[in-house]
């Protein structure tokens, strides 16, 4: 039977510094529906909880949000983030970056990041409700290339945009602007995306229509082009699977909140402690071990030779932590 | 010594080819750190991903940092596990290995 690994704390996390956005994300998972309106946590916070993530030796902190850069401290937190030696990045929608922000990454040691597009001008402004945004995103990626920071572009895919990842790939290309590499996300039901779900939800030939698309972006662009979060693999046919990055969560990836929360994914809700009362390590270790022994998963999966992590947890309306993907069909194990 | 990357990474074999007599100093060409974990270490290499080592390969590639030799870093693995019966091999088994990795 399939099981997770056991490590003592998260290799990798987001940490979501701030629950604040300057954008209007039509999906956004990120449950509050007026991200503008949250408030800021204070520094104190901030570095206390960097603080038990360097206690548990978690190796590399991504900056997360709501946006990070639009955290009044964020130079602070960048600061001591890296005397605390964390290997640094960040997940940010582009649009407050600049070159000299650029430059101050690149003083603290980040080689690279993500920055969320969503389809070409229109299209992306059109799940922003921004105006404006898409050329703020792409003048933030230029910043970062020209400074030696290699940007992934984060691609949620939505029914507006599912079509056109390749497009959106070719202006990119067309227009010099050169990522390391492109994922694309799964829609999920949490935050805004869920009050409407069955209006707004893929189908399974709309997500196996994005991978044809992936592979012209490889071949015909040059871009890494992949998905990014994990996906069923028995439903996706075999030339495929390498394309798929697939999900760590619960074993080397965690999520940590803003107020310390820990979550083995960004997406889906709930909590298996907060860091600022019990050490990560024992959260980690001893809170996550029913998930990592995967017994919530359908027996098949748990069985299963090709494991794929039963695809994606927070695709699961209402699934919560211990979900298998939407598209897999079937009954719980032991 | 050393197992396989346990997640996805982006190593790439580098045409150069590097003498792996005594007197080469190997440097490690990332930023990297090295954990103690449940079971072994955990080696996060920046840029490139993750390596799981043992006890005595954690220390070996901990001094691949630019300023040791393979001999002194063979001198050193004696020094700190008296018990080992071939320092030089795991030095050398080591070094070939991260060299083929793309990570010198």
């Amino acid at each position: 039977m399939n099981e997770l690994v056991s490590l003592k704390s998260p290799i990798s996390v987001n940490f979501e510094v701030t629950p604040v956005c300057n954008l209007a994300c039509e999906f956004c998972f990120n449950a509050e529906m007026e991200c503008k309106k949250l408030s800021h946590p204070p520094l104190k916070r901030v570095m206390s909880i960097l603080d038990k993530l360097a206690e548990a030796e978690v190796f590399e902190v991504r900056l997360f949000g709501g946006e990070f850069f639009v955290y009044p401290y964020w130079q602070e937190v960048l600061e001591y983030a890296d005397k605390l030696d964390f290997f640094l990045s960040f997940v940010s929608n582009g649009t407050q970056i600049n070159t000299k922000i650029a430059q101050k990454l690149v003083a603290h040691r980040v080689i690279g990041g993500a920055i969320s597009l969503h389809g070409t001008e229109e299209i992306h402004e059109s799940i922003t409700q921004v105006t404006g945004s898409f050329n703020a995103a792409v003048s933030g990626i230029r910043a970062c290339v020209e400074n030696g920071i290699g940007i992934s572009v984060l691609y949620t895919l939505t029914q507006a945009n599912h079509l056109s990842v390749f497009d959106t790939c070719l202006w990119l290309k067309e227009n010099g602007v050169e990522i390391d590499e492109i994922n694309v996300g799964r829609l999920t039901p949490y935050g805004r995306a869920k009050s409407d779900w069955k209006q707004v939800k893929l189908s399974l030939h709309d997500y196996l229509s994005v991978f044809p698309q992936l592979e012209r972006i490889r071949d015909e662009l040059g871009i890494l082009a992949s998905f990014g979060d994990a996906f069923p693999l028995c439903l996706l046919p075999v030339k495929y699977h390498d394309y798929v990055i697939g999900c760590w969560q619960g074993t080397g990836f965690g999520h940590i909140d803003h107020l310390g929360n820990v979550r083995s994914c960004s997406i889906a809700k709930g909590s298996y402690g907060n860091i600022l009362e019990i050490p990560l390590t024992e959260i980690w270790v001893e809170r996550l071990a029913h998930f990592r022994s995967l017994k919530w998963l359908p027996a098949k999966c748990q069985a299963c030779d090709n494991f794929c992590g039963g695809g994606c947890s927070a695709s699961c309306y209402d699934g919560g932590m211990y979900a298998p993907d939407e598209f897999i069909q079937g009954r719980q194990g032991g | 010594m050393m197992a396989e990357c346990m997640l996805p990474t982006n190593l790439s074999k580098e045409d150069k080819e590097v003498n792996m007599d005594s007197e080469f100093i190997p440097k490690i060409n990332c930023r990297f750190k090295i954990r103690q974990d449940l079971n072994g270490f955990l080696g996060f290499f920046q840029g490139k991903g993750v390596l799981t080592f043992n006890e005595i390969g954690a220390f070996i590639v901990g001094q691949m940092t630019g300023e040791k030799s393979l001999r002194e870093i063979e001198w050193a693995v004696r020094k700190a596990f008296t018990e080992i019966a071939d320092p030089k091999g795991e030095v050398v088994g080591i070094a070939k290995q991260l060299e083929e990795a793309g990570f010198f």
